[in-house]
């Protein structure tokens, strides 16, 4: 469960975050919507560390890790961004990649960098689960598309399980197609898993379509909480609300 | 013609170690570290004055390969706890380690009279003992370096340059990664700079002038071979002093070799541009 008690943040003398106070409880999958500079992302980076909260506590799982680093944090919170260069290396090949996330919450030792996959031999069979197609392995991430180059980064942040998900547009940069099923894997992953996933989006269709619940944050508040599976909603009713 | 291509040669292994030095802050951090200057001109102070103090070769390589790293270490507080840029941190090391290297090493020290590794095979000809026992460092460290990038903590050095934010989400910190590269480049630089003075037989403070644009050279010369860490980087630094030797050969006045040197990088990185802007618009 994640506890977010009046959490605050100011800019320059602006609340991005404005004594924010919301639950996600377990298996929760939560789509926040709302317009440009309304607080979106600045949520998300709180939660995920990047940014530290002023004011408020946050809490995962009864833990208080308001002031753990995002290192600390990165050991149950994973984070992908919707710029697809920033979830992996692009200069190393798809292995490496694979095999740098799974070294998450174990030391880095002097032992030969691809051996950790043979221990992990179901985030290899998703890896090829993922590209289906082709023997991706020996690929340089540079000669991947962009939708490629997500899924890569969507594995490497789910290769250890985290208790929280954050999702920053990862589809954003995708077209429709690859976009459609980026969500879907999203979506059996983290039912499967039971990861509290948090996904920031601006389509209102994906909104409705997935998860649970949505966030409507406005000034840096939460100014609705709606459960999707209780109350029918149309996306020109979401627009309205989100004024 | 022999003295010349054998000089060349030592010299261009004894340089391959700043060359490697600077991929490492270059290309796998992307950081362009001027204070790798300070380094080479450290280890050949500490060296010349472990000699006047009685320390054997081999201790005295040991010493400077422990202390070394020491001088990335400052680098690397200076970058990443004042948050100075690259360019103001090589200036302020490079200028602290000069008054540091005067202190240890004076202005100059002739150690041509201490024993030194070169001299230590029995039975072989100094020069050839110097090629081989330059040659078979270079190619260790060469070695080393490579094994090391393969190893987890060097696939996270590598990931470090690339991409910090990357690392901070695997829960690991990119500085610890950042610091470790600066001080493993700053030990080779070092050595570098101590086993200069055992072959030269003598320290001066301006000995680490213009070794950064000697070392950038031989790498550019490298990367044109090729783009990983690899012997290319000992063929770059020896081509480099091929090139340096051919102009001494041709009798042009040696104080225009920095001027050549200069032009040959310039002519380099250009090439490497338009080779780059190349492959991309294709």
């Amino acid at each position: 469960m994640l506890i977010l008690n009046n959490i605050s943040v100011i800019y320059h003398g602006i609340k991005a975050l404005n004594d924010l106070s919301i639950t996600a409880y377990n298996d929760d999958f939560i789509t926040i919507i709302g317009h440009n500079g309304a607080g979106k992302s600045t949520l998300i980076k709180s939660i995920e560390g990047r940014v530290m909260v002023d004011a408020g506590s946050i809490f995962l799982d009864n833990l208080d890790i308001t002031r753990c680093t995002i290192v600390q944090r990165a050991s149950f919170i994973s984070t992908l961004h919707q710029n697809t260069k920033l979830g992996s290396i692009h200069d190393m090949t798809v292995e490496e990649n694979v095999a740098l996330a799974l070294y998450k919450g174990k030391n880095a030792t002097l032992d030969n960098g691809l051996k950790i996959l043979e221990k992990h031999p179901a985030v290899l069979a998703h890896l090829e689960q993922l590209f289906p197609h082709k023997d991706i392995k020996k690929e340089k991430v540079v000669n991947l598309s962009g939708g490629e180059r997500q899924m890569l980064a969507f594995l490497m942040a789910t290769a250890i399980p985290p208790r929280l998900l954050l999702l920053d547009e990862p589809t954003a940069a995708l077209d429709p197609a690859a976009a459609e099923r980026m969500l879907e894997f999203i979506t059996i992953f983290v039912r499967h898993h039971r990861i509290i996933t948090i996904m920031i989006t601006h389509d209102l269709e994906t909104a409705l379509s997935q998860g649970n619940k949505i966030w409507i944050i406005n000034h840096g508040k939460i100014i609705h909480e709606i459960n999707i599976h209780e109350r029918q909603l149309s996306v020109e009713q979401l627009k309205l609300m989100m004024q | 013609m022999w003295d010349l291509v054998e000089t060349t040669l030592m010299f261009g292994c004894l340089y391959t170690l700043i060359v490697i030095s600077t991929w490492i802050t270059s290309i796998l951090l992307r950081y362009d570290d001027l204070s790798l200057e300070a380094a080479f001109g450290f280890g050949g102070a500490l060296q010349a004055r472990l000699f006047l103090y009685g320390f054997s070769p081999i201790t005295s390589l040991i010493i400077v390969l422990i202390t070394g790293p020491c001088v990335g270490a400052f680098t690397g507080f200076l970058h990443l706890f004042l948050g100075l840029n690259n360019v103001l941190t090589g200036i302020i090391v490079v200028s602290i380690f000069f008054s540091i290297n005067m202190f240890i090493g004076t202005v100059n020290m002739s150690v041509i009279q201490y024993k030194n590794i070169f001299s230590m095979l029995p039975g072989v000809a100094t020069s050839t003992a110097t090629l081989l026992i330059l040659f078979s460092i270079a190619l260790a460290i060469l070695i080393f370096t490579s094994w090391l990038l393969t190893t987890q903590i060097g696939l996270l050095m590598r990931a470090t340059g690339s991409n910090p934010l990357l690392v901070t989400h695997l829960g690991k910190s990119p500085r610890r990664y950042f610091f470790f590269s600066l001080m493993l480049a700053h030990m080779f630089t070092a050595l570098a700079g101590a086993l200069f003075v055992q072959h030269t037989g003598y320290y001066s403070i301006s000995s680490n002038i213009g070794i950064l644009v000697i070392a950038l050279t031989g790498l550019m010369i490298a990367r044109s071979l090729s783009k990983r860490l690899g012997i290319e980087l000992l063929i770059g630094s020896c081509a480099y002093q091929a090139i340096i030797a051919f102009t001494l050969h041709l009798q042009i006045d040696p104080n225009w070799s920095r001027f050549i040197t200069a032009f040959l990088l310039i002519a380099l990185i250009s090439l490497q541009r338009k080779s780059d802007a190349h492959s991309q618009q294709y």
